[in-house]
């Protein structure tokens, strides 16, 4: 019988963190880390996104009664992959919404720092901003 | 005490089988995956969290003992199975393999304390040290997750207690040492900020 790979496991999670990072950074107003302008859409999105991991690496294939019915992966494995796939939705949430900030024009610059900045620009920029300005 | 153990497992098991609604749920619950990745996907959107810088830090804090406290729970079981472990309940009465392999599957881990339990309480306690709605809400999954392994007869409903006292522990533990490593989280938390990640 198959095993849960770690590999299944790291696709899982790195399309449900997608989607939770778009949930929060719609429910927090953090524009700099959105894919889509209209927060219906970035709503839809999330749910879709963390619904569709969920039932992909669950109930497709019915795995939960076949597969997951026998030791896969440790507690340790699961710890690792699960932080290896949560920075790699991070990095490329923030690429992704990096590059759809480019291509909107005049988008409003602030001088927020920390997290804080990305409520007013993308990511790369609020980097740049960030080691322009003196202090924390 | 073990009589105790049995009667209580005994009753929850009797329940197995009698509502198919019950038993779906509760083979979700047992999952080996799912609660443990809602956990961690909470902890990810908790990140992100807070009004303010302070505000954000004190989440940030909360999250990091989690995840500190989370891995601390393992290996203060690992060592609590070195010292004292007894069989789990499908091996002591044989007649509960039936509902062992309907719900989940037989573990070969030591079932004192449970793994499970200490890992979700020390999630629970964790944040409950910096917000009590946020804990009380975290202990949903930390109770039903250890219950259904109790259903499915994995677990004595004692190793499930130990090893919420032991993952509550370990979370109040982690939290209480947290000062000493204060210059290098503060450090952390520096550069974090300086890359728009805090």
């Amino acid at each position: 019988m198959d095993k849960v790979t770690s590999f299944q496991y790291f696709i899982f999670v790195f399309i449900a963190a997608v989607g939770v990072l778009q949930l929060v950074a719609t429910g927090t107003q953090r524009k700099g880390l959105l894919f889509f302008k209209r927060k219906a859409l970035a709503y839809l999105f999330s749910f879709l996104a963390i619904g569709g991991s969920f039932g992909w690496f669950f109930a497709w294939d019915n795995r939960i009664d076949t597969v997951m019915r026998q030791t896969g992966l440790e507690g340790a494995q699961q710890f690792l992959y699960f932080c290896m796939a949560a920075f790699a939705a991070l990095v490329f949430t923030l690429i992704v919404s990096s590059l759809v900030k480019a291509l909107v024009k005049g988008q409003p610059k602030g001088s927020s720092q920390g997290l804080d900045a990305l409520k007013e620009m993308s990511y790369f920029e609020a980097v740049k901003h960030s080691f322009r300005s003196k202090g924390d | 005490m073990t009589h105790v153990d049995e009667k209580v497992l005994l009753w929850i098991n009797s329940l197995v089988g009698k509502s198919p609604v019950l038993d779906r749920i509760m083979i979700w619950l047992a999952n080996d995956y799912f609660i443990l990745a809602i956990i961690s996907l909470i902890l990810l959107a908790l990140w992100f969290v807070g009004e303010d810088m302070a505000q954000r830090e004190s989440y940030h804090r909360a999250i990091i003992v989690a995840a500190v406290s989370m891995g601390s729970a393992c290996g203060f079981v690992l060592a609590a199975n070195n010292l004292y472990h007894h069989d789990a309940p499908f091996k002591v009465m044989p007649q509960l393999m039936d509902t062992v392999n309907r719900i989940f599957y037989p573990i070969h881990d030591p079932a004192f304390p449970s793994n499970t339990s200490a890992v979700t309480f020390a999630a629970a306690a964790s944040l409950w040290q910096k917000s009590r709605k946020i804990g009380a809400l975290m202990l949903i999954p930390a109770i039903l997750m250890p219950l259904s392994k109790v259903y499915a007869a994995v677990y004595w409903p004692s190793d499930v207690v130990v090893g919420a006292i032991l993952g509550v522990l370990t979370a109040y533990f982690i939290k209480w040492i947290m000062p000493l490593f204060e210059p290098i989280v503060s450090l952390v938390f520096r550069i974090l900020r300086k890359i728009c990640l805090a």
